[in-house]
């Protein structure tokens, strides 16, 4: 016998909610096929309840959310669509098992659709405090659809990898079938992920008056997110040259490095990069990784508790060029293997993709200098900045520092109160002599760089791989001089 | 209780998960700093830095980040974790617009690092 459900409708979607969030921390490649088969009936199950829901009357936000869940489900079932059989061919991921968590999210939405039907009196006008209550439960069901699309969006996305990597070289079209439909479902739910994103974030005038559009994947986001990054770390720097805005910077160009350094070792090993060339390139790399993570180290020394804010924009720029390195360097929880990278993009591609952003880093460097040099409003908290007055001091002397020293420039009674202070001149002197290591190290990169995509040697690459691949795109591949680079300011 | 005191708690569970998150961030970064160039550590403490200024930016500019209990979580991991179980008991209306995006951060995160 089944145990009658006594959950009130708010229960039923924290339950769903829940359940999303866990999805989306614990799924693997596997779950993909499966949680596309069932995402067309939780979204069926949110539209239905929705219509349940009384109608939000006049109110302008209601009735927008209200196009905007119609537009949903319209996708949702486009996405549906495409799994069935049609004259051309079956569907994909075709007949198969479902995903049980989602359809307990499916069945969630569906018991509270049926509990308004059944309970709610149609009475107007409606107390505010149940408009409220149904707002509310708008918000909800929103949510939920925006975390769970994200999460069948990456399941499906591990599938598409584990898949290509399962099927490296073959080209029965049967085996490699889910790559290009799965690439499509993960598009189409990408346009689903942002509509509802939209809504949730309050963007949505913004994403309705656009179309939304295909995100690119691999190399070329990669390229765009390199791209956008360098674009506003320039414009952030201009406007906002907080530390914690400096300190986002410079950690972000640090994993640049890091990055960087791991796909040209890749590239050496799947033989698409010269060893040669690698050789020159990564020692130069790991320095320019360790000159900005110890500038990040000392900026972030000037940031107080009540100035840890990092610029929104920079932050998003941030989060989409870790997201787009992510997706190339990292397999489950640790570095992708040279094989699993080459499989993904085309290594000889990146390589020349990164030259240009190394390029790029060595103008932010010069930017991050000028900054310290002669940004005149910048201060710190006393006692950090006290403890980095006696190590400079220290470290000029070559021997221990002294109270006199520190007592000479900051004042007892701030480091009692902890009061923020401008800069002493040693340490301004310690900031922009970081940066100017940078700017050294960044540059030496550039320069070790610019072999890179001369180097590249595909053709004797492909015994390397297993299979005999020599990886993504390779057939297609040319190798290309890399023309010298224009760099604004590298000459100041 | 009222909207506007539903708000204020909603405000103060979610600058407990900022702060759990910055120290989680902070961790990372030791980490990644001494395990050296090579591993994932760098762009996991990353990832956690920009769900830090992610949630900071969703609080008012008078919340101070650094007040608060220590907390008894230990590792970056243990630290996402109360973090999200956090935010999971704050009712997703009472957040301000971007926390949903806040939630997918932090659960991707955590799967990033799980076995």
């Amino acid at each position: 016998m089944n145990r009658r459900d006594l959950r009130s409708v708010g229960e039923l979607l924290r339950s769903a909610d829940l359940s999303t969030r866990q999805i989306l921390m614990d799924f693997h490649g596997d779950d993909g096929p499966p949680m596309l088969r069932t995402w067309g009936e939780v979204v069926q199950g949110a539209a239905e309840l929705w219509q349940a829901l009384p109608a939000p009357g006049q109110d302008p936000a209601g009735r927008r959310d209200a196009k905007a869940m119609t537009r949903l489900d319209s996708v949702a079932r486009n996405i549906h669509r495409a799994q069935l059989p049609t004259s051309r061919g079956s569907g994909w991921p075709g007949e198969g098992p479902s995903d049980e968590r989602l359809l307990t999210v499916a069945e969630s939405f569906s018991r509270a659709a049926d509990l308004v039907t059944r309970y709610h009196r149609r009475t107007r006008p409606l107390a505010p405090a149940v408009r409220a209550d149904l707002d509310a439960a708008r918000m909800r069901i929103m949510h939920i659809l925006y975390v769970g699309s994200h999460g069948v969006g990456l399941a499906l996305r591990e599938h598409v990898r584990d898949e290509r990597m399962a099927t490296l070289g073959a080209r029965q079209p049967q085996v490699t079938r889910a790559i290009p439909r799965g690439r499509e479902a993960i598009t189409r739910l990408a346009v689903f992920e942002q509509l509802a994103g939209a809504c949730v974030g309050g963007r949505f005038a913004a994403a309705s008056q656009g179309e939304a559009v295909d995100p690119p994947q691999g190399l070329g986001r990669l390229a765009e997110a390199l791209l956008i990054w360098d674009i506003q770390a320039h414009r952030t720097l201009a406007t906002a040259p907080t530390p914690a805005n400096l300190t986002m910077t410079a950690r972000t160009q640090a994993t640049v490095a890091t990055a960087a350094a791991a796909m040209a070792r890749a590239g050496v090993a799947s033989g698409h990069v010269d060893p040669a060339a690698c050789d020159r390139l990564s020692p130069a790399l790991d320095a320019t990784q360790a000159a900005w993570t110890h500038m990040a180290g000392r900026w972030d020394e000037l940031i107080a508790p009540t100035t840890r804010r990092t610029e929104r924009d920079l932050a998003g720029a941030a989060g989409e060029l870790r997201a787009a390195l992510l997706e190339i360097v990292h397999d489950k929880t640790t570095m992708a293997s040279p094989d699993v990278m080459a499989a993904r993009v085309d290594l000889a591609a990146a390589a020349r993709t990164f030259q240009q952003a190394l390029t790029a880093a060595v103008d932010v460097a010069y930017l991050v200098r000028d900054l310290g040099a002669q940004h005149q409003d910048l201060t710190g908290p006393a006692r950090t900045l006290s403890h980095r007055v006696l190590a400079e001091a220290a470290a000029r002397s070559g021997s221990g520092a002294h109270g006199s020293d520190l007592a000479a420039v900051v004042d007892p009674k701030d480091i009692l109160t902890n009061r923020m202070i401008p800069l002493p001149v040693s340490v301004r002197d310690g900031l922009v002599q970081a940066a100017s290591d940078t700017i050294d190290a960044a540059g030496n990169a550039m320069s070790a760089a610019s072999s890179l995509g001369r180097a590249a040697t595909p053709i004797s690459a492909s015994a390397r791989l297993p299979g005999g691949s020599a990886g993504r795109h390779a057939e297609d591949r040319h190798v290309q001089t890399v023309l010298p680079v224009s760099v604004p300011g590298y000459q100041r | 209780m009222t909207t506007s005191d539903l708000e204020d708690d909603a405000t103060e569970t979610l600058a407990g998960a900022v702060r759990l998150l910055f120290r989680a961030a902070d961790q990372a970064r030791a980490e990644a700093d001494a395990e050296g160039l090579l591993c994932q550590r760098p762009l996991f403490a990353l990832g956690v830095e920009i769900a830090a200024c992610q949630g900071s930016n969703l609080l008012p500019d008078d919340v101070d980040l650094e007040q608060g209990t220590e907390p008894i979580e230990s590792s970056p991991e243990q630290l996402l974790r109360a973090a999200e179980r956090l935010l999971a008991t704050i009712p997703i209306e009472a957040c301000p617009a971007g926390t949903s995006q806040l939630v997918v951060s932090v659960c991707d995160l955590i799967r990033e690092t799980a076995p």
